[in-house]
C-alpha cells in the first residue's frame, strides 16, 4: 500500500510565507494531538450538516471533499490544503498577501468572501461561480472548508449558523 | 433541565457539528457564549459546587471515548464542558484542562484547556458576576 507523506509520524509543520514575506502563525505543534481525524466521522458530520441545511434551503449544496486530514477554510485557500490556521490571522493574512476589499459587485471567480459571527472572522470561502444579477440578487456559490468537516461547494449564504455570515469581499486579483 | 437531559443534549451529534465546523478559537468560545444549552447549563451550575463536580466527572468519562470512538467525536461536548466550568470554576476548569491534556485525539477541547491553564487567576471572574452582554467584550 502506498504510504502518503502524511501518514509518517507528524513532526514540525513547515513553515508557510505569505507574499510579503511573513510567517503565517501555525499551531504548536507541542500542542496537536489530532492531526488526522476518522475519516467515517468526517462523512458522518459532513451528510449530517447537509442534510440540516438542504432542510432549510433548497439550494444545492455539493461535497467536493471528505478529506480527514487536518486542514480548515484558511489553510484549503492560503496553504493548499496543507494546515489549519486560525481564522483569527485572517486580516493579517489578507493584508500580508496584498488582497483588496472589493464590493459584492466586481466579485469574480478565485476571489474570496470573508464571513464574520457577532464581528468576528468565522469563515472564508473561495468564489467558484458567479452569475449575472438575477433580479437584484447576484448568484455567488463558493467553495468552503468547514472546519474539521468537509469540503462543500455552496451558495454564497448557505453556511452553518456558527461560520456567521458574508461580511465582506476581497480579490488580490490585478488587471 | 436536569443534568442527564444537558449530557444527552450536549453529546449529540447534531450539537458537536454545531462546533466542528469552526475554524478559531475566539469564535468557538463565542459560539459557545451564545449557545442557549450552554447558557442555561452555566446558570445551573453556577454556585453548585456538586454539580460541578458531576461535570468534571463527565469529562473523564468522556475522555476514554473520545480517543477511542469513530463514529463520534465527543471533542466538541467535552470542550462544551470546559468551557462552563471555566465560567463558574476555574481551579476545577484546570484540572479537567490537566485531564484532556494527556488525552490524544483530541481538537478544541487541546486548545481551549491551553487557553484556560494561560488564564490568570486575576483575569477570571465567577460567571455570576459578569453580565452575559459584558461576557462577549470579554472575548475580545
Amino acid at each position: 500500500m502506498t504510504r502518503l507523506l502524511f501518514d509518517s509520524e507528524i513532526e514540525h509543520p513547515k513553515p508557510i510565507y505569505a507574499r510579503s514575506g511573513w510567517e503565517i502563525p501555525q499551531p504548536n505543534p507541542n500542542d496537536i494531538h489530532a492531526e488526522r481525524q476518522s475519516q467515517t466521522l468526517v462523512r458522518i458530520r459532513t451528510t449530517s450538516l447537509i442534510d440540516d441545511m438542504t432542510r432549510s434551503s433548497k439550494r444545492k449544496l455539493k461535497i467536493r471533499s471528505l478529506s480527514s486530514y487536518m486542514y480548515n477554510c484558511v489553510g484549503m485557500i492560503f496553504a493548499n490544503r496543507r494546515a489549519w490556521i486560525d481564522i483569527g490571522q485572517i486580516y493579517d493574512i489578507l493584508r500580508e498577501d496584498g488582497y483588496n476589499k472589493i464590493p459584492l459587485e466586481q466579485l469574480d471567480l478565485g476571489d474570496v468572501v470573508l464571513y464574520t459571527f457577532y464581528n468576528k472572522p468565522s469563515h472564508i470561502g473561495l468564489v467558484t461561480v458567479v452569475h449575472p444579477m438575477i433580479g437584484q440578487i447576484p448568484t455567488i456559490r463558493v467553495l468552503s472548508k468547514w472546519g474539521r468537516d468537509g469540503e462543500i461547494e455552496h451558495h454564497y449564504e448557505d453556511v452553518p449558523f456558527n461560520c456567521g455570515s458574508p461580511h465582506s469581499y476581497w480579490s488580490e486579483k490585478v488587471l | 433541565m436536569t443534568l442527564s437531559a444537558y449530557f444527552e443534549e450536549i453529546e449529540t451529534l447534531s450539537f458537536q457539528t454545531q462546533f466542528s465546523v469552526i475554524s478559531g478559537l475566539e469564535v468557538l468560545r463565542l459560539a459557545f457564549c451564545y449557545d442557549s444549552t450552554i447558557k442555561n447549563l452555566i446558570a445551573e451550575l453556577n454556585g453548585s459546587p456538586v454539580l460541578t463536580q458531576e461535570i468534571f466527572a463527565r469529562i473523564k468519562y468522556l475522555l476514554p471515548k473520545a480517543a477511542t470512538t469513530t463514529e463520534l467525536s465527543y471533542d466538541e461536548s467535552i470542550a462544551a464542558y470546559l468551557f462552563c466550568l471555566s465560567r463558574v470554576d476555574l481551579a476545577t476548569a484546570r484540572d479537567a484542562s490537566n485531564l484532556v491534556l494527556m488525552t490524544g485525539g483530541l481538537w478544541w477541547s487541546v486548545q481551549l484547556a491551553l487557553h484556560i491553564k494561560d488564564k490568570e487567576n486575576d483575569e477570571w471572574k465567577p460567571v455570576a458576576s459578569i453580565p452575559f452582554e459584558e461576557q462577549k467584550s470579554e472575548l475580545s
